[in-house]
């Protein structure tokens, strides 16, 4: 029976391929778009993990790069209670670095200037943004035009201890290359904070953010909310775990975006299938006849068209899989996270198999109804 | 009460259609008794009724009245389960266009019955092999209906109608779609499984050089039985 509707599949190649054709988009939809969000996510998990501390910055900013508050309200925060060390920080994305603009493929992963008050850098006990100092050493307090620059961005543009780096069109010299766990700050420039306001033009008197670390790092919570309650509308802490909800909740809807188009494209592939299976019936009248004079059920006949609908599936699903999983592979190497998960695969095959079972039922009902001694005639 | 070697009978049957508005009578009240090892051939011009009756015998429709018993039961007051299950363990049915499936093989064909039944598959394989064989089509076996002459298409079909070893085959002018030598030949390889394998056999026809082998003529006009012969 198995056989039989398998090799149903191929009396009509090419309107078979068509209704794989229509599953496969939303296969290949469904995993990329999950790959993309799994890549964002596990990228941005790493930052948040890197630091336990807490982050001030302006009310309603997106991230440091969109924020400006006053340098003289880390004076304030340096007087509540439980807080350890205040760095004020400048955020800014260059617009060259080595004379070329910010290519495409940079979109994903940015270099990030990093514009860090050093000596409240150095009183920090954590290692703050920056990992561990693999080369060369750390910047000091007198160290202008100097930079640590990340690994990641050190070996993508072949960057030593001691080579220069033109941010902004202005040559800096780097001192140090750190490592760290994570993509996103490996590609960080960490420089003295006047020089990263001269070169962003960042306002005086003001910064993007300041890193806040606490005398327990586990009071984070409590220490936010004294600090918002302290500061009002003036500025906004926020703890990992804070940064780490809103990062879940904005992947989430895009996860949900993805479903959603990967269910309009399954929708109207399941509407191929239908049509595919009830043309695939009504030129076989005869023989489902055929098969019922020779003792098949109406139960049988159903099991058989279904396995018809759900092989398309089964096809569908992996050969969507496979096309999926170039794609991310594909997207990846322009320098898009993607990051395809045991999970997403198996959601992705069920997916389609479901699709292919749904589109089957109707078709299977009407062959399973088919009077047999009208479907001998052919009528 | 049924004589217990009457395999088929058929009590005052009447078969209606409705065509539009218009109520089609296809059968008029037939009333027929078959017994076990005849060879009958109903005879009777396009339209007499003669394919509703065979469809009607072979548990396929049920009569508008009237009564149909096969091996004693009354089949009008089976469900469609129990009739399916009533044509896969006692009917088999040959047709005029062969009507075999044209993505699988001879072997397949022939097995096709067997497929909603669990047995195991070498068993399955075996037992279309050796019904192939009983049709001389043991060497054809691995041949696609494309790649088979309409009268060996025909023995196929027969195997299959005889794989779950039915006591009653049915044919609906399985001749009709043949020369006359292989015509021929469908019908001796008919005539030996009811000599040697004792299978009641039923042919619908309009071809009357086949009444010389049936054992029972039944002559069939506008629906009503017009005279029958032992």
């Amino acid at each position: 029976m198995i056989k039989l509707a398998f090799f149903n599949l191929f009396r009509r190649k090419t309107r078979t391929a068509l209704a794989i054709f229509g599953i496969v988009i939303s296969i290949i939809a469904l995993i990329v778009l999950n790959a993309v969000a799994d890549g964002i996510y596990g990228k941005l998990d790493k930052v948040i993990g890197a630091f336990q501390a807490v982050v001030v910055m302006e009310k309603g900013a997106i991230d440091q790069t969109l924020s400006k508050i006053d340098v003289d309200l880390g004076s304030k925060i340096e007087r509540i209670s439980g807080v350890r060390t205040v760095v004020p920080e400048i955020w800014g994305i260059p617009q060259t670095v080595d004379n070329k603009p910010l290519q495409f493929s940079q979109v994903a992963s940015p270099v990030i200037i990093y514009g860090v008050d050093i000596a409240a850098y150095r009183k920090l006990r954590g290692s703050g943004w920056i990992g561990k100092i693999a080369k060369g050493e750390m910047l000091s307090s007198n160290d202008k035009g100097y930079v640590i620059i990340g690994k990641t961005l050190a070996d993508n543009m072949h960057k030593f201890v001691g080579s220069v780096i033109k941010i902004n069109g202005k040559k800096f010299r780097i001192k140090g290359i750190f490592k760290t766990e994570s993509e996103l700050l490996g590609n960080i420039v960490v420089m003295p904070i006047e020089d990263a306001r001269k070169i962003t033009g960042f306002p005086e008197g003001k910064v993007s953010s300041f890193y806040v670390e606490l005398i327990n790092p586990t009071e984070d919570r409590i220490i936010a909310k004294r600090i918002n309650y302290i500061m009002g509308s003036e500025a906004e802490a926020s703890t990992a775990s804070d940064f780490s909800e809103t990062f879940t909740e904005i992947i989430g809807k895009f996860r949900m975006v993805a479903l959603a188009i990967a269910v309009m494209a399954a929708f109207v592939a399941a509407i191929g299938i239908l049509n595919t299976m009830l043309m695939n019936i009504m030129e076989r009248y005869k023989e489902i006849g055929t098969l019922k004079a020779a003792g098949w059920t109406s139960w049988n006949i159903m099991f058989m068209v279904l396995c018809e609908s759900s092989f398309i599936g089964i096809l569908a699903g992996f050969l969507g899989i496979v096309s999926g999983l170039l794609i991310a592979i594909l997207i990846s190497q322009f320098g898009i996270p993607a990051l395809v998960k045991p999970e997403s695969v198996i959601q992705a095959f069920l997916f389609a198999f479901l699709v292919g079972v749904l589109a089957g039922l109707y078709p299977a009902w009407r062959a399973s109804r088919l009077n047999p001694v009208e479907a001998i005639r052919g009528a | 009460m049924v004589h217990s070697k009457t395999v088929i009978e058929l009590r005052n049957v009447v078969k209606e259609y409705i065509l539009g508005k218009t109520i089609v009578k296809a059968l008029r009240g037939v009333s027929l008794e078959i017994k076990k090892g005849e060879f009958v051939i109903i005879m009777g011009p396009s339209g007499s009724g003669k394919s509703t009756l065979l469809h009607i015998m072979g548990a396929l429709d049920k009569p508008t009245s009237g009564k149909v018993f096969i091996n004693g039961k009354d089949i009008s007051l089976f469900d469609d389960w129990n009739l399916a299950m009533l044509r896969r363990k006692n009917i088999g049915f040959v047709f005029q266009t062969f009507n075999l499936v044209p993505t699988l093989n001879a072997l397949e064909n022939v097995m096709l019955p067997l497929e909603p039944i669990h047995m195991d598959e070498i068993e399955k394989i075996k037992r279309a092999k050796e019904l192939l064989k009983l049709v001389g089509l043991e060497h054809r076996m691995l041949h696609k209906p494309a790649e088979l002459s309409g009268g060996e298409r025909q023995r196929v079909a027969i195997a299959r109608a005889l794989v779950n070893d039915p006591e009653i085959i049915l044919a609906d002018e399985p001749t009709g779609n043949l020369d006359t030598k292989t015509g021929l030949q469908i019908i001796n390889a008919m005539r030996e499984l009811n000599k040697k394998e004792n299978k009641t056999i039923v042919i619908v026809t309009h071809d009357p050089t086949l009444l010389k082998y049936a054992t029972k003529k039944v002559y069939i006009r506008d629906g009503t039985v017009e005279r029958m012969e032992e």
